[in-house]
């Protein structure tokens, strides 16, 4: 286990350190002036060429990387042109509303999805195996944005029930967390009918059942362990790209979250919150991938053993 | 134009009769709102007011960005300047109780007695030199106007003394963009407490700031030791809606009570709103078409006057902005001191453009380019409306729409022919228009005109405002004549809000004063 674990984390490392460099390189090759986007069209030849020596940006480029790779060591980014504080402070301002709305939007697509993932496996192909089967299809083929703007139409302007924008009470929550879990609880259900109506055919539910244990029995801790194991990667993916920003849910429900900032600093090119939100969202993403490669070893003893 | 100054003279007069009778006619305290004719004022404890700006804000530190309109909406409303800007753009006494040039290049400015800031510190000469010491250390957009200020001094505590480089008759209307903190926390060195004082600033405003969340909002509580007319709402809260939909859906589910600039396109949607009320006011912001005045062919004056002629301005604003855009006859916006009407405009005359082109040596006219930010919607549909009418008189003129950063790059570049854009006159004067863009040293379009410039600067320097208005007339009239540019429309700004919300007025600036807003039943 302790040879797996450490596999993990290495390769955690390497994901990381990609990523880092992989935003360094992209954000030097956009063709505009950092110096000049925070100094304005007013700055003088002088206070440009001050800029660029104060953000370091006057360097040969390996000195900017291996500077940058240092600084981000230490979270430091570099401070927002646009709103004059240390980027880390930005994130750290939102990432936990962007964090409980990603758990959110998870619980609810997991309390969702699997009863009616459940119930349709256990009635395959009958009415309530279609119903689930189209719903979710259907769910599925919607776009976020328009799912979010129709609920917003309809119980924030036409109903008045729910507030439309921002996170000012618990209630400022709903609208977001739907959008959110909806097109997931579509993949996850159709995940849990799947992996279920895979596992019920399985030698060992047969034995089970030739022991003359109850049906219930036979699912519960038999057949649904099993079929956990794909859905919990799913989740955990799931949860993973979601912490890393619902940009669109998020802009639309000016919720003020990683996303919505990370839409708003590319618009205005602050490549130092740009820079910390993307290395945030992949660190954060490594790290609950790394979670979910973990509870796997756990869950399947035949994945910890693999090399 | 004038009629628009007149017409806002008339209603500011009229505004100011209701607002006595109100007055006289309320027996209320200080803080209670007055019983208006759309109701009785809310309970205390429900005027809390949201309000959805049009900008956003670059910090909370507005000595680092003291032009942004969006940052002086929100901060204005817990530090005040020395002197606001009447409707007319005129400066009148705030926190300086007077002021006097005791030489050409001496103002004295006497400190109004009896102001506290909302921690019940009094506010004394001392914040002010502090405050303007902080100013000019930052360096920012208002240092360039700031820069000829060489000298500070505080003699006494009611008392501050500000020598200049030379005569400069604008320099108490740009003190209405410095917002006064304290002292203690205002040095040019700028310390950590400093920073992290103008970040969340204490001031002797009408409200005080209780939360603010970058990109997000900012919250507001009455201050209730306000030195002046106390603020009539308890609680307001800005917040940033950027969505246009989740902004209109906000209003009209009372999420938000005021929502500021309505794109066009959805007027008849909010009109639609129940209870709803949708005004336009007249701004210091407008639009303008630069020329690059030293490449050929538009170095020619007569070049750049036929490419103004073949536009028809007036159908193109109707067609793309209805009323919330306005032509204008200048090269700055109407509402702001000294942008008078040019008397020698060009306007729409195809043929005219034609024949002058053909004089010029361009009877089959030429190929240039414009370029503009694509950060604004509907600047390409501006852009198309353009060109289709310079394709009119032979002139083809290749659009380059670029994001932001890049036009910015290839703006201060200058790898541009022509380029247009929105401009803002926040101080509310000509001279920081027309003397920063059009002077010969600015370099920023190419164009020189040494008599402009003596005229600009003879304004720039003069203190009386009707010669500083006939030296305006003129240098209005040599630019109409010179074409640098092409002034192209004025911006309306607009405020959508419940009918219950009143007192909400917008000026010029666009600098909302809450304190005289309150909500009735």
């Amino acid at each position: 286990m302790l040879g797996f674990v450490a596999r993990r984390l290495l390769l955690a490392v390497f994901v990381l350190w990609g990523a880092v460099t992989v935003v360094f390189v992209v954000v030097r090759l956009v063709p505009a002036d950092p110096a000049l986007l925070m100094a304005g069209e007013t700055a003088t030849p002088e206070q440009l060429a001050a800029l660029r020596a104060e953000m370091g940006l006057d360097q040969p480029l390996i000195a900017q990387y291996l500077q940058y790779v240092g600084n981000t060591l230490t979270g430091d980014f570099g401070r927002s042109y646009t709103q004059f504080v240390p980027a880390m402070d930005l994130i750290a301002q939102v990432l936990p509303n962007t964090a409980l709305l990603a758990l959110l939007a998870c619980l609810l697509a997991v309390g969702v999805s699997f009863p009616l993932g459940l119930l349709a496996a256990l009635r395959v192909n009958r009415f309530s195996d279609r119903a689930v089967t189209t719903l979710s299809l259907t769910t599925q083929s919607l776009p976020g944005f328009w799912i979010g703007i129709v609920l917003m139409l309809v119980f924030s302007r036409q109903l008045g029930w729910l507030p439309s924008a921002g996170l000012d009470s618990p209630q400022s929550l709903i609208l977001p967390t739907i959008t959110l879990a909806l097109p997931f609880i579509a993949i996850l259900t159709r995940m849990v009918r799947s992996g279920l109506i895979e596992v019920m055919g399985e030698g060992y539910i047969t034995t089970a059942r030739s022991k003359g244990l109850s049906e219930r029995t036979v699912i519960f801790p038999h057949a649904i362990r099993n079929a956990l194991i794909p859905v919990v990667t799913l989740v955990g993916l799931e949860f993973g790209t979601l912490l890393g920003g619902a940009v669109i849910t998020e802009t639309v429900f000016s919720f003020p979250g990683i996303g919505r900032l990370l839409v708003f600093s590319i618009g205005v090119r602050d490549y130092a919150t740009v820079q910390a939100c993307v290395v945030v969202i992949a660190v954060a993403f490594v790290l609950v991938n790394l979670f979910v490669d973990l509870l796997y070893g756990f869950l399947d003893p035949r994945v910890r053993n693999s090399r | 134009m004038r009629s628009i100054r007149t017409r806002l003279m008339k209603a500011a007069a009229a505004a100011l009769m209701v607002g006595l009778a109100l007055t006289a006619c309320s027996g209320s305290s200080e803080t209670d709102p007055p019983e208006g004719e759309a109701g009785a004022a809310l309970p205390d404890d429900q005027q809390n007011l949201t309000f959805v700006p049009n900008y956003g804000w670059a910090g909370s530190d507005i000595s680092k960005a003291p032009l942004e309109i969006g940052m002086n909406i929100a901060l204005k409303q817990t530090l005040e300047p020395l002197v606001t800007l009447d409707n007319e753009a005129q400066p009148q006494p705030h926190l300086a109780e007077s002021w006097e040039w005791t030489t050409p290049t001496t103002l004295e400015i006497k400190i109004r007695e009896g102001v506290t800031f909302s921690d019940g510190t009094p506010l004394v000469s001392g914040d002010v030199k502090g405050t303007l010491e902080r100013y000019l250390a930052q360096k920012q957009a208002l240092h360039a106007v700031l820069s000829i200020i060489t000298g500070i001094e505080a003699p006494d505590d009611s008392t501050v003394i500000l020598t200049t480089s030379a005569p400069t008759g604008t320099l108490v209307g740009v003190l209405s963009l410095v917002l006064i903190g304290k002292g203690e926390f205002s040095h040019a060195e700028a310390t950590a407490e400093d920073d992290e004082y103008w970040a969340r600033p204490i001031g002797t405003g009408p409200f005080v700031i209780t939360d603010y969340v970058p990109n997000d909002l900012f919250k507001f509580e009455r201050n209730d030791s306000y030195w002046g007319e106390k603020a009539k709402l308890k609680t307001l809260t800005m917040k940033q809606i950027t969505d246009a939909n989740g902004k209109l859906t906000a209003l009209s589910n009372n999420q938000a009570q005021a929502v500021q600039n309505v794109s066009y396109d959805q007027f008849e949607t909010v009109e639609a709103i129940p209870d709803v009320t949708l005004e336009q006011f007249e701004s210091l912001s407008y639009y303008f078409v630069w020329f690059m005045n030293d490449r050929a062919p538009l170095d020619n004056p007569d070049v750049r006057r036929a490419m103004w002629m073949a536009l028809d301005l007036p159908t193109i604003v109707e067609s793309l902005y209805g009323e919330s855009r306005e032509v204008m006859d200048s090269f700055c916006p109407a509402a702001a001191f000294g942008c008078v009407p040019a008397e020698n405009m060009p306007t729409y005359d195809p043929e005219g453009a034609k024949k002058l082109l053909a004089d010029a040596g361009y009877p089959d006219g030429f190929t240039v380019d414009i370029i503009f930010s694509l950060a604004n919607a509907t600047d390409n549909a501006l852009a198309q409306a353009l060109i289709s009418g310079w394709k009119d008189i032979g002139v083809t003129v290749e659009p380059r729409g670029l994001d932001a950063a890049s036009w910015l790059a290839a703006f201060t570049g200058m790898d541009w022919y022509m380029d247009f854009q929105p401009n803002q006159t926040p101080t509310g004067d000509a001279d920081y228009t027309l003397n920063r863009l059009y002077s010969c040293a600015a370099a920023r379009l190419g164009y020189c005109n040494p008599e402009l410039d003596a005229l600009m600067t003879q304004a720039q320097q003069e203190s009386d405002p009707e010669v500083r208005l006939d030296l305006y007339q003129q240098v209005v009239n040599i630019m109409a004549e010179d074409t640098p540019a092409i002034p192209l429309f004025s911006t309306k700004v607009n405020v959508a809000y419940r009918d219950n919300v009143q007192g909400l007025t917008v000026p010029p600036t666009e600098f909302i004063n809450f304190s005289t807003v309150y909500l009735t039943e």
